[in-house]
């Protein structure tokens, strides 16, 4: 009896811990780690559970300023069945790892929580097969496992008392039973899932315009953007506005989650999802909504405003409806109530509902892969509950990782495409870096993943996350361009390249039609790693059947090791050069044509070495063993055909005129002015090159960049 | 009079759907669910009171079906098109999204 008091008064284990590696390399790690094995917080299920987040955290030394910090999410794992033997001074938590996604050797925790003094760190050690135990020194972080802040603005027409919700579960006689007496909030519903919400006061918006009568999604989107006060901050994080709003453009929606992919679609550039959402207090369910409720209906209001407002703010956690999982039956804040009564019969739902999310909803939010609950991480209805996209088992890093960032980056990594690509259209970014400081900063000139310092993720339109991986890997030493202090009105603060990322080692990357996300993380100087943000582009679908023909040519090795090399003459890529040439021929005036043209004619245009046999011709295939090896010319170059090539390129681009045209423009004419100057025509080579600044400057290009072009052309044939 | 609410719901992605009721065609336009909302979009319909019959139609998936109700006031069917077929749920009172 004693024994069973005494184990009552052990104080809960359960909740947050927080703290950074101390086995070597110290301090470059941090880990969260959320204990879900007893019960801490009143009537929220324990789900004998335990999973961590880790961060890498990387210091940047700026003399003459404190050292930098930035943190960069790396995954996240769960522990499903731990094990848990408890002494009288100690808990100690085992089990097998299981990382939400990647590849990783098999692995394992070992957790010691010390229960004396209170507040002492936990230890957690990592043990991965293969490789050192990681040591993490954890300081308990409260009872909830999350916490989110919820900035709630209020549309001045529906400005009054109740504008939070707030309801007696014992009101209404229609409830369970077994159900616990307690009067429910949004942050005391979300406290029992585990969360801890909260809420800041956003203010009011005057929505008394007279023409103004209900809000889309595009308007809610908006709103969001000119009130949130945390939405111009980097992205993902832990905060979520709603809004209090009169009546949505459909008068049967109560409430919406407006922040998700159809939005997003009306954008050019990609965003973050499931910032915020609203509730319409003029919707049907709210008539009788009061201050405090005394009759049935006023209750049945006082219902339906909390459930709107937690089942709202569940799509933000990535919480799909219980229907769209299969579990129609779930009695769950995600469910619809009509759903379920259809099933179950009249007044059912209510019966039935213990005011709480599901257990598979539960897990998702609190022990869930970060990147697919936290507020502008995955896109709404991805990786909700299997948690990464399908194929995304063989990443080589998690969906969502690498991409959240905390703390001040020294410099800004972006990724620019143009929005749409013709089918067979050869597919290249620009990777750009900013000075974010106000002192110089040196970054790497190569930008590019040939050299190591840049590696681009592509998702799929299947939702495949891929690594590009090119054909060549170049070892040089580290170049580096100096960046001015930011904001330098010469623009000296910026470095960027363009990178080819049609084919690379393990293929075509862009050889379906459909949506695809790029991102791209750059490994600077020292331990710098700085994640971009994501641009979304469109491959189209094939326009004529001929084209779609093309491709079974083009979408070959020989093609595209051919179009990665910029042109070949080597006999091993003859077919694919064939393939290339058709098609920059055939398809003269699409950018498909032109773009394959552009690539592939300095590569015609030069010459080109193979390694033979000494008295050997080139064209012989009769070597002997004996015979010694030569490096020896095939080709001085194919100078008609490569401009040809150029002039095809060089005439589309200029018809189909377009800001996104101006680089490739410039790059296919210097490649002219260099075959004319190899052939000697001088005075050609200068006028193609005086005529391209005439064709820039009228299509609004920078004034220096014309100049450039100008001062090159000048000295032709004087260097 | 009387007013029938097509409430197209779950499981559409752009299907042409085609209402007819009592024989002539009252609605003819594409569905696509918004997710988040399990809604496309709903429809109202004013008729006179007394029984009518409603024809849903949706060409790509040969799906046809025909709901026969009797209105008085609101009636609101929703439709929700799953792989087995179409669901149809009948209610006095309004369906609601969230």
């Amino acid at each position: 009896m004693a024994k069973e008091t005494a184990k009552k008064k052990a104080a809960a284990i359960s909740g947050a811990y927080r703290g950074l590696l101390t086995s070597a390399p110290a301090g470059t790690q941090r880990l969260d780690l959320r204990v879900d094995v007893d019960s801490r917080i009143a009537e929220a299920m324990v789900l004998q559970q335990v999973s961590g987040d880790i961060f890498r955290i990387d210091t940047m030394v700026v003399p003459g300023q404190p050292p930098m910090e930035t943190e960069v999410y790396q995954e996240s794992w769960i522990i499903e069945q731990p094990k848990v033997k408890a002494t009288a001074k100690t808990v100690a938590i085992t089990g097998s790892i299981r990382f939400w996604s990647g590849e990783h050797p098999n692995s394992t925790a070992k957790i010691i929580i010390p229960l004396t003094p209170k507040g002492a760190a936990a230890e957690v050690t990592l043990i991965y097969q293969s490789l050192p135990p990681r040591t993490f020194s954890c300081l308990p972080a409260g009872e909830f496992f999350r916490s989110v802040r919820l900035e709630v603005a209020v549309c001045k027409s529906v400005a009054k008392e109740p504008m939070l919700p707030l309801y007696g579960t014992h009101s209404l006689p229609q409830r369970p039973e077994s159900l616990t007496k307690r009067d429910l909030t949004l942050d005391r519903a979300y406290g029992e899932a585990g969360v801890e919400l909260v809420l800041h006061d956003g203010g009011v918006i005057d929505d008394a315009a007279p023409e103004f009568a209900s809000w889309t999604d595009a308007e809610l989107h908006n709103a969001m953007e000119q009130h949130f006060s945390r939405f111009k901050e980097r992205w993902p994080r832990w905060d979520l506005w709603g809004l209090l709003a009169s009546r949505y453009e459909d008068p049967f929606v109560g409430g919406v989650m407006f922040d998700y992919a159809s939005v997003e679609d009306e954008m050019s550039e990609v965003s973050s999802q499931r910032q915020g959402f609203a509730v319409f207090r003029n919707h049907e369910w709210f008539k009788n909504l009061v201050p405090v409720p005394a009759t049935e209906a006023e209750f049945e209001s006082a219902r339906r405003f909390l459930w709107t407002f937690t089942h709202e703010a569940g799509h933000a956690f990535n919480l799909m409806h219980s229907f769209d999982k299969s579990r129609e039956d779930a009695r769950s804040w995600m469910n619809y109530v009509e759903y379920y009564d259809e099933r179950n019969g009249n007044g059912a739902f209510w019966r039935d509902f213990g005011f709480s999310f599901d257990d598979e909803e539960l897990r998702h939010i609190r022990h869930g892969n970060r990147a697919a609950v936290i507020m502008g991480g995955e896109a709404w209805s991805t990786g909700t509950h299997a948690e990464s996209p399908r194929g995304s088992d063989r990443n080589r890093v998690p969906p969502g990782a690498l991409s959240s960032v905390a703390g001040d980056l020294p410099i800004e990594v972006l990724v620019r495409a143009q929005p749409y690509f013709e089918f067979l259209e050869p597919v290249s970014i620009e990777i750009r870096t900013r000075n974010l400081l106000p002192i110089p900063v040196s970054v790497s000139t190569s930008l590019h993943p040939e050299f190591g310092s840049v590696t681009v993720y592509i998702r799929r339109p299947d939702g495949r996350i891929v690594e590009y991986m090119p054909i060549n890997c170049k070892l040089a030493e580290a170049k580096t361009i100096t960046l001015s202090p930011a904001g330098a009105a010469d623009s000296s603060d910026r470095h960027s390249r363009s990178v080819f990322l049609s084919y690379g080692r393990f293929g075509f990357y862009f050889d379906e039609p459909g949506q695809y996300y790029i991102r791209a993380l750059y490994h600077g100087l020292g331990n710098v790693l700085v994640p971009s943000n994501v641009t979304r582009v469109r491959v189209g679908h094939p326009k004529t059947e001929r084209c779609d023909r093309m491709a079974q040519d083009y979408f070959s090795d020989e093609s595209g090791t051919a179009l990665y090399l910029g042109g070949s003459h080597s006999s091993f890529l003859a077919k694919g050069m064939n393939t290339l040439m058709a098609l920059a021929e055939e398809q003269s005036d699409t950018l498909a044509g032109a773009k394959t043209a552009a690539r592939i004619a300095r590569g015609v245009g030069m010459p080109f070495h193979d390694v033979g046999y000494r008295g050997v011709d080139a064209e012989s295939e009769s070597a002997s063993p004996e015979t010694e090896t030569i490096v020896r010319r095939v080709t001085s170059g194919d100078t008609p055909q490569a401009m040809k090539l150029a002039a095809i390129a060089v005439e589309t681009f200029k018809k189909l005129s377009s800001p996104a045209l101006n680089i490739p423009l410039e790059r296919i004419v210097r490649t002219r002015a260099d075959l004319l100057l190899r052939t000697g025509d001088v005075e050609a080579a200068r006028d193609e090159l005086h005529d391209l600044a005439g064709t820039l400057t009228a299509a609004g290009v920078k004034p220096s960049v014309v100049a450039k072009i100008e001062d090159d052309a000048d000295k032709c044939g004087k260097m | 009079m009387a007013h029938i609410h097509i409430h197209l719901q779950e499981g559409f992605s752009g299907e042409e759907v085609r209402v007819a009721i009592d024989g002539e065609e009252r609605m003819s336009r594409e569905a696509r669910t918004k997710r988040v909302l399990s809604l496309a979009f709903h429809e109202e319909f004013e008729v006179s009171d007394g029984p009518h019959s409603v024809q849903v139609a949706i060409p790509s998936r040969r799906i046809e079906k025909q709901i026969d109700v009797d209105a008085h006031g609101d009636v609101h069917i929703g439709l929700g098109l799953r792989e087995d077929g179409l669901r149809v749920h009948v209610r006095d009172s309004a369906f609601g999204y969230g």
